[in-house]
């Protein structure tokens, strides 16, 4: 009997190395908030609940973040708004999307220089001769996980002719060449922060190896339920900031990848914002532009 | 009347080198000091060429040369920036005032002006990326009542030059430019 219970200590003592190694990870991701300022207060707060439960916290985002065309104000105001929002609540990094393009070069440099936080794009690359205002990768350190994060940006609708010193590169190709240039990184998991739709995400998934989990954007599509193609999760959250997804995985040193606790979509609510200082740059664009088409018209 | 493309240098603090369009280009090109662009065509028009410098963050000076057209100096000030999608410059020029406008919509680019002394030619440019290294631009151009547009493909090349091929008035145009 009592030779029993040693085999049984011994046992247990032979894997308690690994199990002890067990890190579990939050990843809270955002997309397409497109400066929703009315939605940041809500989001925050739930930011701030899953801080406050405990486990290490990644926060990301995949790009649209401070650019829309579809509603007037957008258009003219909460970039900044947003971009000050983003570095209060702590992200760690965001992708560039086609409309924080849109914002033309000046305007994003200007916003990169103030975030807390890189923004990453690895397939548009600049000359030699420029310096762009974002990086292709990052590494984040959360909960002693060393996490490689990259950053890639649809082909779609991008605004080539205000930025013909980027060259673009197809999202394989550079996600490669990005992970090859970080191998002398040490890190634990490779998340691809990717404004691309979910399908392209799932054909990169399956064409390039190694990646723990794609955080996508562009398409508004949602994952209440994450993809999985081989090891790898692809997660999206809601546009317009109406959710903020939480991705929870736990990840093991002698495991072969991450694996899925649970992904959620927490829906938020709208706040009232004061909008005016966007109203009165609204109305300052319409009558200078009025005047300038008229100008050229008589 | 041959409207031109011409290249340039941008604006602001960090001045990134901006692809303008329209003649002068949209104050999306305006100046980053030390950055000059140069671009000569070939059309029924005769040769022209177009040199840009930047003067100053945001003036630049922009020298226009036609073999038979005008020959114009001017300086452009931008003084609209980051309204939105909207940018606008004051141009002096040695025919006198003009202003150039330009907006920014994601691939679409909107660029208008005109001058008010001399010719008080106007013109408006929409230019519709296709992709990384190729954009079409359609140029509609009015000078004393007669209107012209000219539909061209354009080439971009390692970003620091480029070319184009145009039909402008039912002949065919090519440019080819460069920046420092």
């Amino acid at each position: 009997m009592r030779g029993r219970a040693w085999v049984v200590a011994l046992v247990l003592v032979s894997f308690a190395p690994a199990a002890l190694a067990t890190t579990r990870l939050t990843i809270l991701y955002t997309n397409d908030l497109h400066a929703r300022v009315e939605r940041l207060e809500s989001l925050a707060g739930l930011i701030a609940d899953e801080r406050r439960a405990g486990d290490p916290v990644l926060l990301l985002d995949a790009g649209d973040a401070w650019q829309d065309f579809r509603s007037p104000l957008p258009i003219v105001w909460g970039s900044e708004e947003t971009a000050a929002w983003m570095s209060r609540v702590g992200y760690d990094a965001m992708a560039v999307g086609n409309h924080d393009l849109y914002l033309g070069a000046e305007q994003l440099a200007s916003l990169a220089s103030r975030a807390g936080f890189p923004l990453l794009c690895a397939n548009l690359i600049p000359w030699a001769s420029e310096r762009a205002p974002f990086v292709p990768f990052t590494v984040v350190e959360q909960g002693g996980l060393r996490i490689l994060v990259v950053g890639l940006i649809t082909g779609d609708l991008l605004p080539y002719a205000d930025f013909p010193w980027l060259r673009y590169e197809e999202p394989g190709v550079a996600l490669r060449d990005a992970l090859r240039a970080a191998e002398g990184l040490p890190r634990d998991l490779v998340v691809v922060l990717c404004h691309l739709p979910l399908a392209e995400a799932r054909r990169l998934a399956e064409d390039v190896p190694g990646v723990d989990v794609f955080v996508t954007g562009h398409s508004h599509e949602a994952t209440p339920e994450p993809l999985r193609v081989g090891s790898s999760l692809i997660v999206q959250s809601r546009p317009f900031g109406l959710a903020l997804g939480r991705l929870r995985i736990e990840w093991n040193p002698a495991g072969s990848g991450p694996e899925l606790v649970d992904n959620t979509l927490l829906d938020s609510a709208s706040a009232a914002v004061d909008v005016r200082p966007g109203l009165e740059r609204l109305a300052g664009l319409g009558l200078l532009l009025a005047g300038l088409v008229t100008l050229f018209l008589l | 009347m041959v409207a031109l493309a011409c290249v340039m240098p941008v604006v602001g603090a960090s001045a990134y080198p901006h692809l303008g369009c329209a003649d002068p280009p949209g104050p999306a090109t305006l100046g980053d000091p030390g950055r000059a662009s140069l671009e000569v065509g070939l059309g029924r028009e005769g040769e022209t060429a177009w040199l840009t410098v930047g003067l100053a963050a945001r003036v630049d000076l922009v020298i226009g040369l036609a073999d038979r057209g005008p020959k114009r100096a001017s300086l452009r000030c931008l003084c609209v920036d980051g309204l939105g999608p909207l940018q606008a410059a004051l141009l002096l020029s040695t025919d006198g005032p003009g202003f150039a406008a330009g907006l920014l919509l994601g691939p679409v680019r909107l660029d208008w002006g005109r001058w008010v002394g001399g010719s008080g030619r106007r013109w408006a440019v929409t230019t519709l990326s296709l992709s990384d290294d190729a954009a079409l631009v359609l140029d509609l151009d009015e000078v004393e009542g007669r209107w012209s547009f000219s539909l061209r493909l354009r080439w971009l090349e390692s970003g620091s030059w480029w070319a184009s091929i145009g039909l402008c008035g039912g002949s065919i145009e090519v440019r080819v430019g460069a920046m420092t």
